[in-house]
C-alpha cells in the first residue's frame, strides 16, 4: 500500500499522516525555513546596526562641519584682527605725524618766544645799567 | 542700466533755485526748486560726469566720458565745444570770473581761456588720475587731488604752491572754503582740514567710506560731505583762536566762545542763541557775528554786549579799527560804531562776498578797498566820525590809481585823517605808501619783494615781511629822501620762514609772524622806535629826546631827526641830525633858525 502511494508521490510520516513530500525532504525543507528565518533576523540586526552606524557617522560629520566652520571663522577673525591692527597702526601713525607736526610748530614758537625773552632781558639789563 | 547718476549741484545766482543735475546716461537736467524737470538735454555719449553753472550765471559747462567739454547757454542750447579728446574728462570747473575753464585730462591739468581760443596752460599735476579739482575765487588758487594720494595747490600759471602728505587712499573730494583761507580734502574714511598754505589743521577718520563730495556753507563755518555709505556728514569749524594783548578768545563749540584774560586769569564762557560765524578781537572790543545778530562786547565788561540785527546771515569778514568796525556781508559792506550804530554803507560795483582779507582795509576813519573790476585802483571811503552822522550818499570817496595791479592794501591806524596813509603791495610784490588826502597822491616806493605788510595799530610803524627777513619802516611818510628812508628802517634776518609767511600784528615793536608751516613767531623788531613814535604821537618831545639819549641807537636818532623835521621841532631835529652825521641838514637848520625866527616863534 505504501509503495502504491509512493508511486503517486504520497507518503506517510512517523505518525501516519499522509504527506506529499518525502520525510527527509520535508525535514530539509523545514531546516531550510528555519535557517532562512535565522538569516532574516540576522540581516535585520545588521540593518539596525548599519543605521545606527550611519547616524553616528552623520553626527560626526555634522560635528566636523561645525568645527570646520568655526575654525574658518576664527581664521578670518584672526586675519581681520591683523588687518584691523594694521589700519589702527596707520591711523595711529597718521596721528603721530599730525601731533609731531603740531609739536614742531609749538617748538619753533617756543624757541622764538625764548629768543624774544632773551632780547627783552638784555634790553632791561642794558637800561638798568645805564641808570 | 546705470541708475546712479553723479550729482553736481550748482545753484544759479539770478534764478535762485535752479538745480543742475548731470546723469550717467549722458544727459543733464535743469530742475527747478519744486522738483520739476524744466529741461533735459542730451549732452554726451556715455556718462555726463560734470555739469556746473558759470559763476556769473550766464551759462553752464558739461564734461563727459566721451572727452568733450561743452559750454551751454542758460536755456540748455549748445554754445561751443571747448575740448575734444579721446580720454574721458572727469573734472571741469569755471574760473571765478567765468573767463576760463580748468579741466583734467588724465594726469594733466589744463586751463583754457574762453576768449582767447589759443591760450592754453597745461601741466602734469600728478602721477595718478586726477579725481577732483577746486578753484577759489578769492585767492585764485587751484587744488587738485588724485589717485596717487596727494593733494596739491597750484597757482593759475601751473606753479606748485604746496603738496600734502601722502594719503594711503586716493583723494576723492576737495573743497575750498568760500574765503579761500582753508580747504577740506576727503578720502577713504578720512576728512582733513587744511590751511591755504597746505599744512593741516586737523584730521578726522569717520567710518563712512570714501567721501564723494564736500560743500561749504556760504559763511565758511560748516560743511557737508556726501559719504559712500549713504550718509551725509556735517562738520563745523571750531577752535578758532584770537588773541589781542592779554586777551584770548577761543570758539569751543558751535555756539560757545571762551574768553580768557591771561593777566588776571579770569575766564568766561559766552553762549549765543545761534551759531557763531565770525569773531574779531581787538581795540578793546570783541565782536561776534551769529547767523542773525551781531554782538559787540567791551573787554572791560563783556557780559553786557551791544546787539544789532544783521541783514543777511552770510558774514564773510569783520574788520576792526579804533573807532568803528566793518562787516562784510553778501548784501554789502556796512560800517558800525562800537555802540552798534550804522555809520555808513559804502557801495561800489562789487561782489562783497568775493573780497579777500588783503583787498579791504579799515582805518579809524576810512575804509579802503581794491576795485574788483580794475585791479589797479583803490577806493578810499571817508567814514563819518564823531557825533555827526552823514547819510551814506555824501561820503567822500578818493580813488587812487596805481600803475600795477594791487594785491594787498593796508591803511595806517593812527594820526588825523589828513595824514591817513595807505600801504599797498602790487603784483610785483613792491611796497608803496601813499598819503590818501594829498591833492596829488604820490606813490613812494619803500621796498621790493615784500610778502606781507601790517601797520601797528598804535603808531605809524609799518612792518613788512621778505622771504627771509622782517623789515620795519619807522616813519614811512616822513621819509621823503631815500637816505632818510634807509636810516629809519630796521631789518632783521629770520631763517626758515617757509612758504607764504604772513605778518599778523605788530605790538610794542614785537611782530607776530605766521610761518609757512603754521607756527607763530614772535620777533622783537622795533621796540624802541615804536616807543619813540608813541612819545611823538603824544607830543612829548622831551620824553622822546630822553629815550634817544638813553638808548643811543642810530636808527632811533634818525627816526627822531626825520620826525622832528617833519613836525618843525628844529632844535631837536638839529641835535638828532648832528648825531646821525647829516651835517648838511644841520647847517640848513641852523641857517633857518638864524634867518627865519618868526617861523620858529609860530611853533
Amino acid at each position: 500500500m505504501a509503495e502504491e502511494l509512493q508511486k503517486v508521490h504520497l507518503y506517510y510520516d512517523d505518525i501516519n499522516k499522509i504527506r506529499v513530500l518525502e520525510t527527509n525532504v520535508l525535514k530539509q525543507t523545514e531546516d531550510l525555513r528555519d535557517t532562512c528565518k535565522d538569516y532574516e533576523t540576522k540581516v535585520q540586526d545588521f540593518l539596525k546596526m548599519i543605521t545606527s552606524l550611519l547616524d553616528v557617522v552623520k553626527e560626526l560629520g555634522d560635528n566636523v562641519e561645525k568645527q570646520k566652520m568655526s575654525a574658518i571663522g576664527a581664521m578670518n577673525h584672526l586675519k581681520s584682527i591683523a588687518k584691523e591692527r594694521e589700519s589702527n597702526q596707520t591711523k595711529l601713525q597718521a596721528q603721530i605725524s599730525e601731533k609731531s607736526m603740531i609739536l614742531d610748530q609749538l617748538d619753533s614758537e617756543y624757541d622764538a618766544l625764548q629768543i624774544l625773552e632773551a632780547t627783552q632781558n638784555e634790553t632791561i639789563e642794558y637800561l638798568t645799567q645805564i641808570r | 542700466m546705470h541708475l546712479f547718476p553723479k550729482l553736481n549741484i550748482g545753484s544759479n545766482k539770478h534764478q535762485h533755485d535752479v538745480i543742475l543735475i548731470s546723469a550717467a546716461d549722458g544727459k543733464f537736467h535743469i530742475v527747478n526748486h519744486n522738483g520739476r524737470i524744466e529741461k533735459t538735454v542730451i549732452a554726451h555719449q556715455g556718462a555726463c560726469l560734470v555739469a556746473q553753472w558759470s559763476p556769473d550765471g550766464a551759462g553752464l559747462l558739461s564734461a563727459g566720458e566721451d572727452g568733450f567739454v561743452k559750454v551751454w547757454s542758460r536755456n540748455g542750447l549748445l554754445r561751443s565745444t571747448i575740448v575734444q579728446s579721446d580720454v574721458p574728462c572727469f573734472n571741469a570747473i569755471w574760473s571765478s570770473d567765468s573767463s576760463a575753464i580748468l579741466y583734467t585730462k588724465g594726469h594733466f591739468l589744463v586751463i583754457k581761456q574762453l576768449n582767447l581760443s589759443n591760450k592754453i596752460t597745461k601741466w602734469k599735476a600728478h602721477d595718478g588720475l586726477i579725481l577732483c579739482i577746486a578753484w577759489n575765487a578769492n585767492n585764485n588758487l587751484i587744488i587738485s587731488g588724485a589717485e596717487d594720494g596727494y593733494s596739491k595747490i597750484w597757482d593759475t600759471f601751473g606753479q606748485q604752491i604746496s603738496v600734502s602728505v601722502k594719503h594711503d587712499q586716493p583723494i576723492t573730494s576737495l573743497s575750498w572754503s568760500p574765503a579761500g583761507d582753508m580747504f577740506v580734502t576727503g578720502s577713504y574714511n578720512l576728512i582733513r582740514l587744511c590751511n591755504a598754505n597746505g599744512w593741516s589743521y586737523c584730521l578726522e577718520r569717520p567710518s563712512t567710506g570714501s567721501i564723494y563730495n564736500i560743500a561749504w556753507s556760504s559763511d565758511g563755518t560748516q560743511l557737508a560731505a556726501a559719504c559712500s555709505n549713504g550718509h551725509v556728514l556735517f562738520a563745523h569749524i571750531i577752535d578758532r583762536e584770537f588773541t589781542w594783548k592779554n586777551f584770548t578768545c577761543t570758539q569751543i563749540g558751535r555756539k560757545v566762545v571762551l574768553i580768557k584774560d591771561i593777566i588776571t586769569d579770569q575766564n568766561d564762557k559766552l553762549d549765543y542763541p545761534d551759531r557763531v560765524i565770525q569773531t574779531a578781537l581787538g581795540f578793546n572790543h570783541i565782536v561776534m557775528a551769529t547767523v542773525k545778530q551781531c554782538f559787540i562786547h567791551k573787554l572791560t565788561s563783556w557780559n553786557t554786549p551791544v546787539t544789532f540785527d544783521l541783514k543777511e546771515g552770510t558774514i564773510s569778514m569783520i574788520l576792526l579799527a579804533e573807532r568803528c568796525l566793518c562787516i562784510v556781508e553778501r548784501a554789502g559792506i556796512s560800517v558800525y560804531s562800537y555802540m552798534g550804530r550804522l555809520l555808513a554803507s559804502p557801495r561800489w560795483s562789487t561782489r562783497p562776498d568775493a573780497l579777500g582779507r588783503a583787498a579791504i582795509s579799515l582805518g579809524p576813519d576810512a575804509l579802503a578797498a581794491i576795485d574788483q573790476t580794475d585791479g589797479k585802483s583803490v577806493h578810499v571811503f571817508d567814514l563819518p566820525t564823531g557825533l555827526i552822522v552823514r547819510s551814506s550818499t555824501d561820503n567822500t570817496v578818493t580813488k587812487l590809481t596805481h600803475k600795477m595791479t594791487v594785491s594787498t592794501i593796508a591803511l595806517s591806524q593812527t594820526g588825523p585823517i589828513s595824514e591817513r596813509q595807505l600801504a599797498l603791495l602790487d603784483y610785483n610784490r613792491d611796497l608803496y605808501v601813499v598819503t590818501v588826502k594829498d591833492s596829488k597822491p604820490k606813490f613812494i616806493k619803500l621796498g621790493s619783494q615784500i610778502l606781507s605788510i601790517v601797520w601797528s595799530y598804535e603808531t605809524e610803524l609799518l612792518v613788512g615781511l621778505r622771504a627771509n627777513s622782517i623789515v620795519a619802516w619807522c616813519c614811512p611818510r616822513a621819509a621823503t629822501q631815500p637816505d632818510w628812508l634807509a636810516l629809519t628802517t630796521v631789518s632783521k634776518e629770520i631763517p626758515d620762514l617757509g612758504r607764504n609767511p604772513v605778518v599778523l600784528t605788530i605790538e610794542d615793536g614785537v611782530a607776530r609772524v605766521c610761518r609757512g608751516n603754521g607756527s607763530l613767531l614772535h620777533i622783537s623788531v622795533a621796540a624802541f622806535p615804536e616807543k619813540l613814535l608813541k612819545h611823538i604821537a603824544a607830543n612829548t618831545w622831551q620824553a622822546a629826546l630822553q629815550l634817544c639819549r638813553t638808548v643811543e641807537d642810530e636808527t632811533l636818532w634818525a627816526c627822531l631827526a626825520v620826525l622832528a623835521w617833519n613836525y618843525h621841532q628844529l632844535s631837536i631835529a638839529e641835535e638828532a641830525f648832528a648825531l646821525i652825521k647829516q651835517y648838511h641838514q644841520v647847517c640848513y637848520i641852523q641857517h633857518l633858525r638864524s634867518n627865519i625866527p618868526e617861523k620858529l616863534a609860530a611853533n
